[in-house]
């Protein structure tokens, strides 16, 4: 009961701050205020991973230092997906709720979804030449993750293709909700499937990662997850300072032909 | 148990992989807040502009 009324209390705290954050002049002063302690924080963290993933974590019996790599490949590969996450929430919001941000957010997100996506394929094929004998596998979690890639690759070719951001924002909202459908794919590849890939080692039932191993994998989640939030609210801040260029640009040329 | 040689056998792969991760991960950044300075530098231009005329 208890918890509940505390979800319920920080629900209706998020819903407010997204409410307050609809004004885009609000969100510029907001994002202004907090990037500072928001890089710091990314900085800090990253440094202190590079630290325990290369001097303190110990070599697995298995793979030997190749483990290095999954301090890189888990947080790539996870925020890949939770990127994507996040673009189909703000794709509905953007759909449903007109929410003057949910776009902006979409699309802010595209290149750095799209770039973790590339490295997590990129580290798992460095990863899986020593250990599987092979860089790539027609594997159903790896396929998924490609798609994954051409589905980040496909959005940013709507908005480039399309001139008009409302008409640009609506295809891409479109495409991205019913791209979601991959998350839970990619997810349940390794269950569903016969797969090359390893199931889940971070799951409710239980941990199957030692902590010396673990410890520096979720600094350096933390790391990137922090990286991804910085890099996400300035893109968001570059692309409403480019609509209000356009915007600008736009009143002149009218003024112009008057 | 395997030596720390052993373990350091495939070095080349580690290396390759913390290199690629590190020029991407930069370029990305560099590219996001030079966007957002050019951005910023245009609106000002243009907010200048409009203040003369």
């Amino acid at each position: 009961m208890e918890n509940t009324q505390t979800a319920t209390g920080l629900l209706s705290k998020l819903n407010a701050l997204i409410e307050y954050l609809a004004n885009p002049t609000r969100f510029m002063r907001f994002s202004q205020k907090i990037l500072p302690w928001l890089i710091a924080a990314t900085a800090i963290v990253l440094v202190y991973g590079f630290y325990l993933a290369w001097f303190k974590a110990p070599f697995d019996y298995q793979q030997g230092h190749t483990v290095k790599i999954m301090f890189i490949h888990v947080p790539m590969a996870s925020l890949g997906m939770m990127i994507y996450a996040l673009i189909a929430t703000a794709s509905i919001g953007s759909l449903i709720w007109r929410h003057p941000l949910a776009d902006v957010a979409a699309k802010a997100a595209l290149p750095i979804g799209a770039v973790f996506t590339f490295l997590a394929l990129v580290t798992g094929a460095l990863w899986g030449k020593p250990m599987w004998g092979t860089y790539w596998v027609w594997d159903a979690r790896l396929t998924s993750m490609l798609i994954l890639l051409f589905l980040y690759l496909g959005l940013m070719a709507i908005w480039e293709a399309i001139e008009d951001h409302s008409r640009a924002g609506r295809a891409a909202a479109i495409l991205g909700i019913v791209g979601a459908i991959n998350l839970p794919i990619i997810k349940f590849s390794v269950v569903w499937w016969n797969s090359l890939h390893q199931p889940a080692s971070i799951k409710p039932s239980g941990i199957t990662i030692h902590s010396d191993i673990l410890t520096p994998l979720l600094v350096m989640w933390l790391g990137f997850t922090l990286l991804f939030i910085v890099l996400h609210l300035k893109a968001m801040r570059a692309e409403i300072l480019r609509r209000k260029v356009e915007a600008m640009q736009m009143r002149r040329v009218e003024r112009a032909n008057r | 148990m395997m030596s720390d040689l052993e373990a350091w056998k495939h070095a080349d792969f580690i290396y390759a992989c913390y290199v690629v991760v590190g020029f991407f991960i930069t370029a990305l950044t560099l590219w996001i807040f030079r966007d957002e300075r050019k951005q910023n530098q245009l609106l000002d231009e243009l907010k200048a502009q409009d203040g003369k005329n």
